[in-house]
């Protein structure tokens, strides 16, 4: 720590010396100070970091658009789209048209590049897209006539006859966490994350149960979409 | 076999992690393998491949082996070069090559109904009441028609015997799938998406009579526009130019063309009809069966609506996210950006010699390509402004322009058939990989733009000035302009190799109608210099004893040399090499190179080119790399808030 902030402090003396030269010199670029590589300038030997910089990286648009296909059925994207919003247009979701410009895809017409980090309105797009996928999920997949669980693509369980024990949760949960972020929940860096979905889950069923007014969803359904929800709109989804 | 928990079942093996205590991947593991799927696979990976790769003993390599013979992987790297070439064409390039667009105008049938009748503005006809205009005159249907404008006037219905004198009724292509045929009946309908032609949907407006609600069986088409001939003979017609104080006579709106000089020293010589001074030399050029060499449009106007066109297609052409009606111009210029993909999923799909990318030959068309490259791309060359189309090329004897893909080389498909891809194995001697496709072409419409974005894309460098005050210069040489040259000195004589490609278009300038330094364009007033000359003579370096070709001045062997030229130069390179593993790195770390990567990339590098150039080996490298499998950072010390989910 010491040899550091010797280091720090003739970096700064050198540094105001440099300034104050070239505030006495004739201008930019006629400074009487001859160009150096930064190592040369002396405290500045180990202050460059080279290094490669891994970070959060984020899903292309091209993969995230068709994994929704594939979870909506292995269907195109019009069909997609019409799935999505089926008898209730404009209300779950619109039209590609209203969304496709906000995930990041690059615009090769315009010479827009591809987004490389999220922005509120792509965030939120996502957000609805996810919703959307949840639902209409869940209305084919948990519901008398589902397909076998080995064909459903993301609800590949079928809901308990009553409240789930914690361990009937966590296998359920696990499914959906290996369809969204392509690991066992078991795994997760963060603690308890299978507790806080498991949490998420019984507020949804309780909410929807005490609701007054009809939904399509039941309250277990709810509780599914919930958890279903929360994991696609995790950042790890969008990300690698 | 299925475990059951109570009150439910699971899917088979899902849960199976814990009993595979002691050969259970890591975390890390996980997430390679989620990385791999998502650029080998184009998607996340499912709970069975999860389930598989859990297992002990899972073929990781071979796992990657499979899918780098898949089109997600072809896919991953054309998404590379496309997210740095941007080769897709938009509405800011307006394409409205005159002798490949019917136009139509509305008048009154013999029944007094509205009736459309196609036609081709500047074509030639033997009647000077409608020489080089609508076909029909005001006498015969009480109406003048005003250039990109509805026709004005009263209208009156025109007689049986002028129609069928001056107009031909025939079943168009865009409407007739078997149009060729003596008697077509497969009109269009949208069962035509299943059967070759997904995608391709010709607008209500063509589809339907004005009345919105009667289908179109057939259509009226001035009757020189119906022509077939593939050769035609220039026509003159001795006439002389009207003075402006005068009228047009005939109650013409425009006056009647006169003869160019090309026209009147060449007078009943032959002119090939595919070229665009055919429409202004000849009478007996049109636009062929079935009116198969031209787009319809839906009106006189300068731009109408014509077909669908796939308007967001990050899954491919084949599955939209949007479909939009759109100006005639745009069903080109989607197809154009196509001919690139496939031309790159191609060489990754096959794996083939990655210097193809600039020095391949051959090339790939579907239906719209060929009637593009066949038809409308000879078309183009070689006008200076509007009302003075395809002149400037005669003027250097330049009739029968060469473009750079070889009508004589494309497959015989129809205009329709979207979904039928077929190789070109050879588009003629001045193939050049992408450099001669259309997309590139006219996405980067100069020389220089051209020259500029191989270097940033092939070199993977900049032109970045040595200083940013310029000194005010009028030196045109622009390789000794002061600070200038710091780029210049290597700008001008690579753009140079496509001194012969003219700008915006795909039209060759052979050596023996344009020759690098030309007596006939000098004048010691530049201004002063023959009509058209400025149209491929540089003024600024236009003297008293000759003028330049555009852009050459940076090199008249590279000039020469032509777009084959440049491509050699880069792919010898050994820069080019460099780059390319800089770029499928960069992509596939998703992060810029730095320093610290030096040692990666040389060593794809190597790998690439002791492979003899081919991205398979070196993606298998990179993928494998422990700089790859940690590319995607996401520990909880870097960027996680404290209680994340």
């Amino acid at each position: 720590m010491r040899r550091s902030l010797v280091l720090l402090a003739g970096a700064v003396l050198v540094a105001t010396a440099t300034a104050t030269a070239c505030g006495k010199g004739p201008g930019v670029g006629d400074s009487a100070i001859p160009a150096m590589p930064v190592e040369a300038i002396p405290g500045h030997e180990s202050l460059q970091d080279n290094s490669p910089k891994e970070g959060p990286r984020l899903l292309p648009g091209e993969v995230y658009l068709r994994t929704i296909n594939r979870m909506l059925g292995d269907v195109t994207p019009l069909e997609a789209e019409a799935i999505m919003r089926a008898d209730e247009p404009a209300s779950l979701f619109d039209r590609w048209a209203d969304y496709i410009a906000s995930l990041g895809l690059p615009d090769y017409q315009n010479d827009v590049n591809r987004a490389v980090s999220t922005n509120s309105l792509m965030v939120a797009t996502c957000e609805r897209l996810a919703i959307a996928v949840c639902i209409r999920t869940a209305e084919k997949e948990l519901r008398p006539g589902a397909p076998p669980i080995e064909k459903r693509k993301v609800y590949a369980f079928d809901p308990t006859p009553n409240p789930p024990t914690d361990a009937e949760f966590d296998a359920r949960f696990d499914v959906l966490h290996r369809t969204f972020l392509g690991y066992p929940a078991h795994l997760a860096e963060t603690t308890d994350r299978s507790l806080r979905f498991r949490n998420l889950y019984r507020q949804a069923v309780a909410r929807g149960a005490g609701e007054t007014v009809s939904r399509k969803l039941t309250p277990t359904e709810q509780g599914w979409v919930a958890v279903c929800y929360g994991l696609a709109r995790h950042p790890e989804f969008h990300l690698y | 076999m299925i475990r059951t928990l109570a009150g439910g079942a699971i899917a088979l093996a899902l849960v199976a992690a814990p009993a595979l205590a002691g050969a259970s991947p890591s975390l890390a593991d996980y997430r390679y393998f989620r990385a791999l799927s998502i650029d080998l696979q184009g998607r996340l990976p499912e709970r069975d491949e999860i389930a598989a790769f859990e297992q002990p003993g899972f073929d990781i390599d071979g796992w990657i082996d499979a899918r780098l013979q898949g089109p997600a992987y072809a896919e991953r790297i054309r998404r590379i070069y496309m997210d740095r070439l941007r080769l897709d064409i938009g509405i800011s390039f307006e394409f409205v090559p005159k002798s490949s667009y019917l136009r139509r105008n509305t008048i009154l049938g013999p029944d007094g109904q509205p009736m459309n009748v196609y036609f081709r503005l500047m074509q030639r006809r033997e009647r000077p009441e409608t020489d080089g205009d609508f076909c029909l005159t005001k006498a015969e249907t009480g109406l003048q028609f005003p250039k990109y404008n509805p026709a004005v006037g009263t209208p009156i219905p025109v007689s049986q015997e002028v129609l069928d004198k001056y107009t031909v009724e025939l079943k168009p292509w865009w409407l007739y799938r078997d149009y060729r045929a003596a008697n077509p009946v497969d009109r269009w309908n949208p069962a035509w998406a299943a059967t070759g032609a997904p995608g391709f949907q010709p607008v209500k407006e063509l589809l339907f009579e004005a009345d919105g609600v009667t289908p179109v069986t057939s259509i009226r088409v001035c009757r020189e526009e119906a022509q077939a001939n593939t050769v035609g003979s220039i026509f003159t017609t001795g006439r002389k130019v009207i003075k402006k104080s005068e009228p047009p006579p005939y109650d013409r709106l425009t006056y009647p063309p006169v003869d160019p000089p090309y026209a009147t020293e060449h007078a009943g010589e032959p002119i090939k009809c595919e070229s665009g001074t055919a429409v202004t030399m000849a009478k007996d050029c049109g636009c062929g069966k079935g009116l198969e060499w031209c787009l319809p449009t839906s009106g006189p106007e300068f731009q109408t609506f014509s077909f669908h066109v796939p308007w967001d297609t990050p899954l491919g052409p084949n599955e939209p996210h949007t479909v939009q009606r759109y100006n005639t111009a745009s069903w080109p210029r989607f197809w154009w950006g196509q001919e690139v993909v496939e031309y790159l999923e191609y060489l990754a799909r096959e794996d083939r010699d990655f210097r193809e990318v600039l020095t391949g030959k051959y090339s790939f068309v579907n239906g719209p390509l060929t009637q593009f490259y066949r038809s409308i791309a000879p078309s183009t060359c070689c006008g200076d402004a509007v009302g003075r189309d395809y002149y400037s090329g005669s003027t250097f004897g330049y009739v029968n322009p060469e473009p750079l893909f070889d009508p004589k080389a494309l497959p015989d498909l129809l205009p329709f058939q979207t979904a039928s891809w077929q190789k070109v194995e050879n588009r003629g001697p001045h193939a050049a990989g992408i450099l001669t496709t259309a997309a590139f072409l006219t996405k980067n419409g100069s020389r220089r733009s051209r020259a500029h974005a191989m270097w940033n894309v092939f070199f993977c460098k900049d032109f970045v000035a040595a200083r940013v005050k310029l000194p005010p210069s009028n030196e045109p040489n622009l390789m000794i302009r002061p600070d200038c040259s710091s780029c210049h000195t290597d700008l001008e004589p690579l753009a140079s190799y496509f001194g012969r490609v003219s700008e915006s278009d795909w039209t060759w300038l052979p050596k023996e109608n344009f020759p690098l330094e030309n007596p006939f364009c000098a004048s010691a007033d530049p201004k002063l210099a023959p009509k058209h000359c400025k149209t491929f003579y540089d003024p600024a370096f236009t003297n008293a004893s000759t003028a330049m070709l555009r852009s050459v001045y940076g090199s008249f062997e590279n000039a020469e040399k032509g777009p084959e030229g440049i491509a050699q130069y880069f792919v010898e390179s050994p820069l080019f090499p460099a780059c390319v593993a800089h770029n499928v790195a960069s992509s596939f770390l998703g992060r810029p190179l730095v320093t610290g990567d030096d040692a990666l990339k040389d060593e794809l590098t190597k790998t690439f080119v002791e492979s003899g150039y081919r991205l398979r080996p070196l993606v298998r490298a990179l993928v494998k790399a422990d700089a790859y499998k940690t590319a995607n950072n996401l520990s909880s010390e870097l960027w996680r808030k404290e209680g994340g989910s």
